[in-house]
């Protein structure tokens, strides 16, 4: 079943651990026993309060960080580094200062060996899909928060991996653009229907956007619950002001409330 | 010559008649267009500054300062200068200084960059070497420059041996801290796209340090420089600092001068060099 031709952008996470010990303190677990299966094409997204070991969680599936314990799969290959697989969205947008919009976007094809002349292709038309076509010449320091992020995305889309993984990728934008953005970024998922895990602290963000939330509970960081979304696509943001959608997050809010309340006073 | 100065001076003075208020209006226009960017408006800014220099010199010279070994008018100076270039002698002068320069600088820049890369990339060499780097950095090595006289001569080879000494430490620390700094969440970006060691070299760390790099040869430019006219301060046969040297010695304060405003006029032309540089190699900076 793992290693079949159907499991293309299939993640299983099975009795995943990350134990790290700082220079001269006691060690810390910052996820235990985690167990996850996310399907190829799904949409997840993964809540917690803070030291839940949410961007954590993303950083092992990208390979960046190897777990300590367990074992994490993706398209039925053992993940043991980042691959070509993946592509991650960073919650800051990290983009190059001395590239353009363009060269940008074509930066992890150009690092995949892909011509420079197909790299821009490539990347043009993901900036397009985006609504960044009209801004390849310009540098980073010339676009708003938002645009930014769009760059930071067709990035990601352009070397067309199996598996989106964003961390945030919202976070620094001010509402009205995040609402935006989350509209737009279901837009361009449902045209491919890539398997996605997006991390975020938005509990209505994840409603919106996820087929399951998976809520994690903190000290240590484990999996609480995984509620599924029964929300019909397309979703359009209307869906954000129904009776049944407060209800899913009055209770994906109640897993965490008191983790969040005591966080805040540790 | 000085009547219509003040013919002219007066003009803005007098009451606002039709062709004045006319004139205005392209000075409107003007003014903001000199505040800006443009390559023509910062030429004039950079022509008028200098002349506002030569202005306050000349009067300087004709009311403020009685001493004439202290200071001449610009005037006596350009017609020394005159004199140096048609007699053969600044042609000469020049050769040696820029000679020296054009050995020096280069090594300076060059071994400056591969010190500091080497600095940036083992740890414990720069653990060895920082405390030696800081010393060498922070002492006056003008100081050593009697030594080197007595030592290599009176010839290039002294000069180009303190030269390389004053010039290479802002680049060693500079392409050291530049390369050093680069942003680590690029590095992991970089990494999660798979980037090999040489890939997070060449398109993070190195595009990164560029703009430290250079303005440490900018630094490194303004050293040399001095370096070089102290060096032939104290022992040469020719060259910029010997010349100044030699017309201190006779009281030929406007031959010594004439040589003051050509390496102003080096340092000058030097740093706008390198901003080209910094546009070209760095366009994503803001200028």
């Amino acid at each position: 079943m793992t290693s079949t031709g159907t499991s293309q952008g299939r993640i299983t996470v099975e009795g995943v651990g990350l134990t790290f010990t700082p220079a001269r303190r006691d060690p810390v677990v910052a996820l235990r026993d985690v167990d996850l299966a996310v399907e190829p094409g799904e949409f997840v997204c993964v809540v917690g309060a803070s030291g839940s070991g949410k961007s954590t969680l993303l950083r092992l599936l990208s390979g960046l960080i190897p777990a300590t314990s367990g074992r994490i799969t993706r398209s039925g290959e053992v993940v043991d580094g980042p691959s070509r697989e993946s592509a991650m969205v960073f919650q800051s947008d990290n983009l190059l200062p001395w590239r353009t919009v363009l060269d940008n976007a074509a930066y992890g094809l150009r690092l995949a060996g892909v011509p420079r002349a197909e790299a821009r292709a490539l990347a043009t038309e993901r900036l397009e899909l985006v609504g960044l076509g009209h801004a390849l010449d310009r540098y980073p320091r010339q676009l708003s928060g938002g645009m930014r992020q769009r760059v930071n995305i067709a990035r990601a889309l352009a070397v067309d991996p199996q598996v989106m993984l964003l961390d945030e990728p919202f976070a620094a934008l001010d509402a009205q653009t995040r609402e935006i953005m989350s509209a737009e970024l279901l837009r361009i998922w449902s045209a491919d229907r890539k398997t996605v895990v997006f991390v975020t602290h938005q509990i209505d963000e994840a409603v919106y956007l996820a087929d399951r939330v998976v809520v994690l509970s903190a000290h240590p960081g484990t999996v609480r619950e995984v509620v599924p979304v029964p929300f019909g696509r397309p979703r359009d943001l209307h869906l954000k002001r129904t009776p049944e959608f407060g209800r899913l997050v009055d209770h994906i809010w109640s897993l965490i409330e008191d983790e969040v309340r005591s966080s805040l006073v540790r | 010559m000085t009547t219509t100065g003040t013919t002219e001076s007066a003009a803005p003075g007098q009451p606002r008649q039709g062709p004045a208020v006319a004139r205005s209006r392209p000075g409107r226009a003007f003014l903001p267009w000199l505040g800006g960017a443009s390559r023509g408006a910062s030429l004039t800014r950079m022509v008028g500054s200098l002349a506002l220099l030569v202005v306050v010199w000349h009067l300087a010279a004709v009311h403020l300062v009685d001493n004439r070994l202290l200071l001449v008018p610009p005037a006596e100076v350009a017609l020394a200068l005159r004199e140096e270039v048609a007699g053969g002698d600044f042609g000469r002068h020049s050769a040696t200084t820029v000679l020296e320069l054009a050995i020096a600088f280069p090594i300076a820049v060059v071994g400056g960059i591969a010190i500091g890369a080497l600095l940036a990339g083992s740890t414990p060499v720069r653990q060895t070497l920082d405390p030696i780097l800081t010393a060498l950095y922070s002492l006056p090595v003008v100081a050593l420059a009697p030594l080197f006289t007595a030592g290599l001569g009176l010839g290039v080879t002294s000069k180009v041996a303190i030269v390389i000494l004053m010039a290479i430490f802002p680049v060693i620390t500079n392409t050291d801290a530049g390369l050093r700094s680069a942003d680590p969440a690029l590095v992991e970006t970089a990494r999660a796209f798979r980037a090999d060691r040489w890939q997070v070299l060449a398109t993070v760390t190195l595009p990164h340090s560029l703009p430290f790099v250079i303005s440490g040869v900018r630094v490194a430019f303004a050293r040399a420089l001095v370096g070089v006219i102290v060096a032939e301060f104290f022992g040469s046969v020719s060259g910029y600092g010997f010349a100044i040297a030699a017309a201190a010695q006779s009281y030929q304060t406007a031959r010594l001068l004439g040589y003051v405003v050509v390496l102003g006029l080096i340092g000058l032309l030097a740093s706008i060099g390198m901003s080209a540089l910094e546009r070209r190699l760095a366009p994503w900076k803001e200028h």
